[in-house]
């Protein structure tokens, strides 16, 4: 198996291993934080029974929607606030406590900014901007035209313009 | 690179640093897809054809030997640097991507949207609820976690029991005798405990082999074994 996620060769414990933290990330910005090790779980099960099925091209992308699915799922049947309520943050790793608060202060703010997207602007983000799949991949793998994933992201980083706009207005007035 | 979109890849940046899976939850996963395929292995030795089962079990072996080997080592590239390792290498030369196919329909999966106007898809039910992790994460250790996963020995142990019930019962007698020795404690008891009742039965069905099966159908009413091992001795 190649490390850039295109494979020809498939087996599920080169995938699990290689792309444990990247599904479990996806799963966590689609899903939001109370999802994520659900979904991570989930989408694993998933995974096992369908690799075969796995034909080649982008195995991020592949995954990517598999995980998707999965958080939609998930979400129809627990809604964000609810799992948000059940997060445990994990502790932090050692680090200089001031880059570590400013770390997750961005992180914080991006996820506070992707809770403002409608869901396929959402994962159009958290695919291309988040974890850099090509347009092209996640075009095929979702089944849309490419130039929908280009909207879509387009949209996004509009979005993302006009929110971080509003936070330094925020703070200016603060 | 306009203010806005270093803004973006600073947070992308700094997001890929702290959002990491919980240390417990690579170990949890495997488990639970051990056990999910361990599951496939009990239906299909209880209540398939022999040939089936040795099928599942050539199945399960492949996918056990991967998990319980992810399970147990991480991967060099899974460093704390792998988010950054990652990034940005995956698709990024898209003239040499193929077409993919999405997963197909799928309990927990419903296939994705056809089209931007397409409404969003059904709602299944998933074959396992997801809450089940944090279900399991919160619970006490249970009693299986105290017994060793199955390796690619003792499923073939099983199977070739199986296999042996119907042409020669003592000889799977033999293979269960070897199993229960080498396997003493394995989540594999129950499938393990049922065999030995049907072979006793095909061998000497008497008073002790009868004590067994309904000792068995009094601990394991619900087993997918339940009605092979009831019907044995009559």
């Amino acid at each position: 198996m190649a490390g850039d996620g295109r494979t020809t060769n498939l087996g599920f414990e080169e995938v699990f291993r290689r792309h444990f933290d990247y599904v479990w990330r996806v799963a966590h910005a689609v899903a939001g934080p109370g999802a994520a090790d659900d979904v991570t779980q989930e989408a694993f099960l998933v995974v096992r029974r369908r690799l075969d099925e796995f034909d080649g091209g982008s195995l991020r992308a592949w995954l990517f929607t598999v995980v998707r699915n999965v958080a939609r799922n998930y979400l129809r049947s627990q809604r964000r606030r609810e799992a948000r309520l059940r997060a445990v943050p994990e502790p932090a790793p050692a680090r200089d406590p001031d880059d570590e608060v400013a770390l997750r202060q961005a992180a914080d703010l991006l996820d506070q900014f992707m809770d403002s997207l409608p869901a396929r602007q959402r994962e159009a983000f958290v695919a291309v901007e988040l974890e850099g799949l090509t347009a092209r991949a996640v075009a095929e793998a979702l089944g849309v035209p490419t130039r929908t994933v280009y909207s879509r992201v387009r949209t996004a980083r509009e979005a993302f313009a006009r929110f971080t706009a509003d936070q330094r207005a925020m703070e200016a007035a603060s | 690179m306009n203010p806005t979109e270093r803004q973006l890849a600073d947070m992308v940046a700094a997001y890929r640093q702290v959002r990491r899976p919980p240390k417990h939850l690579r170990l949890q996963v495997a488990r639970n897809v051990s056990r999910a395929q361990h599951q496939v292995v009990r239906r299909w030795l209880a209540g398939m054809g022999v040939g089936a089962a040795a099928a599942a079990a050539a199945i399960f072996v492949v996918h056990l030997v991967a998990v319980q080997s992810l399970s147990s080592r991480r991967d060099p590239a899974a460093s704390p640097n792998e988010a950054v390792y990652e990034h940005r290498e995956s698709d990024g030369d898209s003239s040499t991507v193929t077409p993919s196919r999405a997963p197909a329909a799928d309990p927990a999966v419903p296939p994705p949207p056809a089209a931007e106007t397409t409404a969003a898809p059904s709602s299944p039910t998933p074959a396992r609820s997801p809450s089940s992790t944090t279900q399991n994460r919160s619970r006490p250790p249970s009693p299986a976690s105290t017994t060793t996963a199955p390796n690619t020995r003792e499923i073939r142990l099983l199977r070739e029991a199986e296999v042996a019930l119907a042409r020669d019962p003592a000889a799977a007698q033999a293979l269960l005798t070897t199993h229960r020795k080498e396997f003493p404690a394995t989540i594999l008891s129950q499938e393990r405990e049922a065999l030995e009742i049907l072979a006793d039965c095909a061998v000497s069905p008497n008073a002790e082999a009868r004590r067994r099966r309904d000792a068995f159908g009094q601990r394991h009413p619900g087993s997918a074994y339940a009605a092979r091992v009831r019907a044995a001795c009559r």
